[in-house]
């Protein structure tokens, strides 16, 4: 139910209407931009037992092609009461890919983007169930055990799209909705992640996700032709 | 803009197939052995065994008639489990010797064992011999053990 309200959130942000004018030929920045994604810190008030960070980049290389990334930490700790073990899990992500800026090269919108992108995604982590309690009714037996720390990975596709816009000088603010789809989880015979790192859901081979991210732009600019 | 709309389509169909499922366990979690009788004999069919006792750590497990299959809760405890099984006034202790894994059903249902069978050893009182068919004792219905009477 959570999910189904923050999506339905993200796209009624997705559906207002930008003022997104342009017009116009001009000197654009064109430098390496990197960010973060300020989402990491309110998502816990929703799912305190996941937390992490992402870090964001981008550069362009085309008047409308910018080559992509992500990089992002999560760690999850479940405890005894929410299920009848405890767990964690501790992992890493990194996506690479392309966006495709949709609007008009011109000059009130030079710095802005409303884009499309897609990414090669690849998630590592370690994860481990302790204080596993087993109860055996007919031999009146109760068994604690523990998993041990067990290792997997993951690859996807991620499916972008989103808004970046200049609020001040080189600083960027920007909103990402993705729709993941996982190609490869590594097979384990004990048990399924409770997250995979940057996609979701273990036990999902589809999911979305939300960044709302801010951005600095190193400044290196060039001249371009103004697209009309 | 058009590759826009059909970007945010396809993304609210990942959201659908991305949804939550129920937070409740739903799965049946105990894992027994499954048990069929046969005759023993050149031809082999379903053998109904009347009067059967089976007796687990002295708690009665079966005490039944007309009976062809039954299932055992093997100890997650222990590499072996006994059973003392009586048809009529004849008894036989039969054992079962495995290996143990814990393994996670679902994070609602959490984990079970699922055994390995090794053997099974009878004295051969009541029973002709035993056959295992499938070696893992986990959570599907398949016939792991066969009796021949």
């Amino acid at each position: 139910m959570k999910q189904i309200l923050y999506f339905t959130f993200s796209c009624i942000i997705l559906f207002c209407p930008e003022d997104i004018a342009a017009q116009d030929k001009m000197v654009k920045n064109r430098g390496l931009r990197f960010g973060i994604d300020l989402s990491d810190f309110v998502m816990p008030l929703f799912y305190p037992e996941t937390k992490g960070y992402e870090f964001l980049a981008d550069i362009q290389i085309t008047d409308d092609i910018f080559i992509a990334g992500e990089y992002g930490v999560s760690k999850t700790t479940l405890e005894t009461g929410s299920y009848s073990f405890d767990y964690d899990l501790d992992g890493r992500y990194m996506k690479i890919g392309i966006n495709r800026n949709m609007l008009k090269n011109d000059e009130k919108s030079k710095n802005d983007m409303v884009f499309v992108g897609i990414r090669y995604s690849f998630s590592s982590f370690k994860h481990r169930a302790s204080n596993i309690s087993i109860i055996d009714g007919h031999w009146d037996e109760e068994i604690i055990t523990d998993t041990g720390e067990r290792s997997s990975n993951c690859h996807f596709i991620d499916i972008a799209a989103g808004v970046k816009t200049e609020l001040f000088k080189n600083i960027y603010l920007g909103w990402t909705v993705r729709g993941m789809i996982r190609i490869r989880l590594e097979p384990d015979k004990i048990m399924t992640p409770y997250i995979i790192p940057g996609f979701g859901k273990g036990s999902k081979k589809a999911s979305i996700g939300f960044n709302y991210s801010i951005y600095y732009r190193i400044p290196y600019k060039i001249k371009v032709k103004e697209k009309n | 803009m058009k590759n826009i709309i059909v970007l945010v389509a396809i993304l609210i169909l990942l959201a659908f197939s991305a949804c939550e499922e129920t937070n409740q366990c739903t799965r049946e979690t105990e894992i027994t052995a499954h048990i069929n009788f046969k005759t023993a004999g050149s031809k082999v069919r379903d053998s109904i065994v009347d009067n059967l006792t089976v007796i687990g750590r002295d708690t009665p497990y079966y005490n039944v008639n007309n009976i062809k299959s039954i299932d055992l809760a093997l100890s997650q405890a222990s590499d072996t489990s006994e059973f003392r099984f009586a048809i009529g006034e004849q008894s036989d202790t039969i054992s079962f010797y495995s290996k143990r894994e814990q393994y996670m059903i679902s994070y609602e249902c959490g984990f079970a064992t699922r055994f390995f069978l090794d053997t099974v050893i009878t004295r051969e009182i009541i029973i002709d011999s035993v056959k295992i068919i499938k070696s893992i004792v986990d959570i599907s219905d398949e016939t792991n053990i066969i009796f021949y009477f």
